[in-house]
């Protein structure tokens, strides 16, 4: 299948399984990061590029599925089979927390959709902050080692590189399916969707609870990253930093939000190393893509080079966000 | 043959205003019928209802031996009565093809394939009703960039995916040349004879409505107020003062 369109993902992941080779544990643990971000803003995606909704609220997911890997490893320890339940155990949880508060979300578009997410994230958000017994507070939990053959960065790393790449072909996958395509359509017109005999509301739910799922693997790997959680990762400026990447690498192609995490990590390591003005420079990066370039970084290379609109969701003319469903 | 669609009193307000009040109408399996009337009739409003878009404030919809009128739009369409709007209503960052693809693998019910590949389901179907509708040197198009006769073609196209027993075509032809209104309607015809689908539309083009239908309904401020042939219609001096707003 059109090996042209994966041609530069490939090439990422190739250069993301080198980067360990250059010795150095500062970047090999930025290019960790860059995955797992990515694999979260790739998540985020596929409500908001393909689906056509923002979501505020996307680090409830991530946060979740962090905590129940914690809470599972905490508990049982770190051998490997504990470890790899424990982190495999962020998808259900997550996917779980996701089909309820989906349930309700999805009954709304647009500017409520987005408010709905942001006050069910923060809801989350402050669960975790106040169930001191359960999740350990605002102290979070620390001290999550993984296995030890995987403590090593550069071990960890290979780690993630694998599922996260394994998920890039899942959700490449869902993306090429006649759901994908059911999802573009909603973004599009849900109202028209109705009409070829589609149940619109249950669609979005379901890709919702999906996105939420992938959303919480990422968290899941992120948890023995850091060796620690803390509720900050489901408050809503965690939210905020897919929808940043996803619109700097371009939300309306596929490996936009991937391309757009390894930007926004590299910018964030280096400019926190060299002033603590980190919310100025990113706030300068996103008023100049909204304005020069705004399909994203991914987007306008693209369009240099090919026809817009067949394989990825093309650039909408009007802001997807702003328009809830007529009629 | 028999009855398809059978509307019994049919009610809807909105707010205070009554727009459908106590409208009646019983379809035979494989006519072409027309609803015609000045603007604010409530014709649309009567599309709305029949197709599950609006609710009824009262009264029945039996569609095909089944009571439809609680039902929402979705359900209505896999039960096979499918609607094309009058404002061409399409997915315009896709291509025409992943339009028409879009519908039909809804309609083979693929919509939860979250696995499976788009690209090879429902293909030769989608082709065919392009075809059909003369989109067929379109395909590649994305939606967005048609002239407004296509995307009219496209709204029909779409509501062809869903394979429907009863069409219902608001507007078909509105804003389309005369050589593309008259392609369109054959294209109806066609439906209609060879298919045998079920058609009932508006119309603003009265040479469209004499032309196309073969029974004409004539709706004012929400009800029914003359219903007969062509011919009858024409001759009938309510319909012609209500609607051409002179005797004659």
């Amino acid at each position: 299948m059109k090996f042209s369109r994966i041609g530069p993902a490939s090439v990422f992941f190739a250069f993301m399984a080198i980067v360990p080779l250059a010795g150095s544990v500062f970047w090999t643990m930025i290019a960790t990061e860059v995955l797992i971000m990515g694999l979260f803003a790739m998540s985020f995606n596929l409500i908001y590029g393909y689906m056509g909704q923002i979501s505020f609220g996307h680090a409830a997911f991530f946060g979740i599925g962090a905590y129940a890997t914690a809470m599972i490893g905490r508990t049982f320890g770190n051998d490997y089979g504990w470890f790899f339940l424990a982190l495999a155990m962020s998808v259900p949880v997550a996917a779980i927390f996701a089909a309820i508060i989906g349930f309700f979300v999805i009954r709304r578009t647009g500017i409520y959709f987005a408010i709905l997410t942001m006050a069910f994230g923060e809801l989350m958000f402050f669960l975790v902050f106040s169930s001191y017994s359960v999740t350990g507070g605002d102290n979070g939990i620390q001290g999550l080692l993984p296995p030890p053959l995987l403590r090593a960065p550069s071990h960890y790393h290979y780690l993630v590189l694998c599922v996260v790449a394994l998920c890039f072909v899942l959700l490449w996958r869902i993306t090429q399916s006649p759901f994908g395509y059911t999802l573009r359509a909603i973004r599009d017109n849900a109202k028209r969707v109705r009409f070829i005999g589609v149940n619109v509301e249950f669609c979005m739910w379901v890709n919702f609870v999906v996105a939420g799922a992938f959303a919480g693997l990422a968290g899941g790997l992120w948890a023995p990253f850091t060796r620690s959680v803390a509720p900050t990762l489901l408050n809503w400026q965690e939210s905020g930093i897919p929808v940043f990447m996803a619109l700097i690498g371009g939300a309306y192609t596929f490996a936009g939000p991937l391309f757009g995490s390894l930007i926004y990590t590299l910018l964030h390591a280096w400019v926190t190393g060299v002033t603590q003005y980190w919310s100025l420079v990113i706030g300068l990066v996103m008023v100049f893509i909204v304005f020069l370039a705004p399909t994203g970084v991914v987007g306008s290379v693209l369009r240099q080079w090919r026809t817009p609109g067949i394989s990825a969701p093309a650039e909408p003319k009007t802001p997807t966000v702003a328009s809830p469903e007529r009629g | 043959m028999g009855t398809l669609l059978s509307v019994r009193d049919l009610w809807r307000s909105f707010g205070g205003l009554a727009v459908t009040q106590g409208v009646s109408l019983d379809l035979e399996a494989g006519s072409q019928e027309a609803i015609i009337g000045p603007n604010g009739a409530g014709k649309s409003t009567f599309f709305n209802l029949l197709t599950g878009y609006h609710r009824p404030t009262s009264g029945s919809i039996v569609f095909d031996g089944v009571e439809v009128s609680h039902m929402p739009p979705h359900r209505i369409v896999r039960r096979g009565m499918s609607r094309a709007f009058q404002v061409a209503n399409i997915f315009v960052r896709m291509t025409v093809f992943e339009n028409v693809r879009c519908a039909v693998q809804a309609h083979m019910g693929r919509t939860l394939d979250l696995f499976g590949n788009a690209e090879s389901q429902g293909t030769e179907r989608s082709r065919e009703i392009l075809e059909m509708c003369s989109l067929a040197d379109k395909a590649e198009t994305e939606a967005s960039s048609l002239a407004q006769g296509d995307r009219k073609k496209l709204e029909l196209a779409l509501a062809l995916a869903s394979d429907p027993k009863l069409l219902l075509l608001d507007e078909p032809t509105a804003g389309m040349s005369l050589e593309e209104t008259h392609e369109t309607m054959k294209v109806v015809d066609g439906l209609n004879r060879t298919l045998g689908i079920t058609v009932l539309f508006t119309e603003h083009d009265m040479s469209v409505v004499f032309n196309h239908a073969r029974r004409i309904t004539v709706l004012h401020r929400g009800k029914i107020v003359a219903q007969g042939l062509p011919d009858e219609i024409r001759n009938n001096e309510y319909a012609q003062e209500i609607y051409f707003g002179e005797k004659s």
